[in-house]
């Protein structure tokens, strides 16, 4: 077994294990919370989905600087890879947001400013998704993309900060949220292992979204390569 | 419960689909790459 394999087979199984141990805790430890009774549960996953989804944003934020100053299509790579798997959280995080809020507040959704900021987050990424897929030029298509990945992460701090900024219908934070903020230590204890799990789901996801990339780059290199060979063949 | 259910139910659903489709592209991949080595 190859050492990147076998990173993955370990991966894996801590990823299994750390969620099975986040579901156990979720459902048989933490308390059912008071006001809002047993769907403050979704909470569990919400919040660790959209910090990873933030961790994913940051990986394009810095890959693509790094490819700006190197061209080296690894970082385009990389950061395609974690804006993807970020996309793909920021997804969730919208709709498990939405089911958690329609018992509680009454309704689906509220134009406040960190559901608004949350949302443009996930237009900004979708953006650069859909640019990836217009550009034909692959060079020009990374330089656009790793702009678009540099300037769109400005929205990161602006979601995370919406709740302390400005008045909103989102709950204040409970996590480093000062004076009077805080959680049930049996709550705590779940939620960080569920942000261990999701952190181990999202590098799973993101190491093998890398190593589709590389199996494309080659795929791309053998097609060139042929078609150079029936140019040539045809100009003989 | 209904609702956890719901929420839970779709994250568990989408990140399999995303899986299988990371599975499906590389098995395309791979294949091209087979196809052309040999």
């Amino acid at each position: 077994m190859g050492r990147r394999r076998m990173g993955s087979a370990i991966l894996d199984v801590t990823l299994l294990i750390s969620m099975a141990t986040a579901m156990a805790l979720i459902f048989f430890y933490a308390p059912i919370e008071s006001k809002m009774g047993i769907v403050q549960k979704i909470f569990y996953v919400h919040v660790p989905l959209a910090w990873n989804a933030f961790l994913g944003f940051a990986i394009v934020f810095v890959a693509s600087f790094r490819y700006l100053a190197t061209r080296d299509p690894k970082w385009d790579a990389r950061a395609l890879s974690a804006a993807e798997v970020g996309v793909l959280f920021t997804t969730l995080v919208l709709i498990t947001g939405p089911i958690w809020a329609k018992p509680v507040w009454g309704i689906w959704w509220t134009w406040d400013a960190r559901l608004t900021l949350t949302l443009v987050l996930w237009l900004i990424y979708m953006g650069y998704l859909m640019l990836r897929r217009y550009v034909e030029s692959t060079e020009r298509r990374a330089v656009l993309a790793a702009i678009v990945g540099i300037t769109g992460f400005i929205d990161v701090p602006l979601v995370y900060f919406a709740i302390r900024w400005w008045r909103t219908q989102h709950p204040q934070p409970v996590i480093a949220g000062g004076e009077g903020a805080g959680l049930d230590p049996r709550m705590a204890t779940t939620l960080w292992v569920c942000v261990v799990a999701f952190t181990l789901l999202f590098f799973a996801l993101y190491r093998r979204r890398v190593a589709l990339e590389k199996l494309r780059a080659e795929a791309d290199a053998l097609r060139d390569d042929a078609e150079a060979a029936r140019a040539e063949g045809a100009n003989i | 419960m209904t609702w956890l259910l719901a929420a839970y139910g779709v994250v568990t659903l989408a990140v399999l689909l995303y899986r299988i489709r990371l599975v499906r592209l590389r098995r395309a991949l791979e294949a091209e790459i087979h196809a052309r080595k040999h």
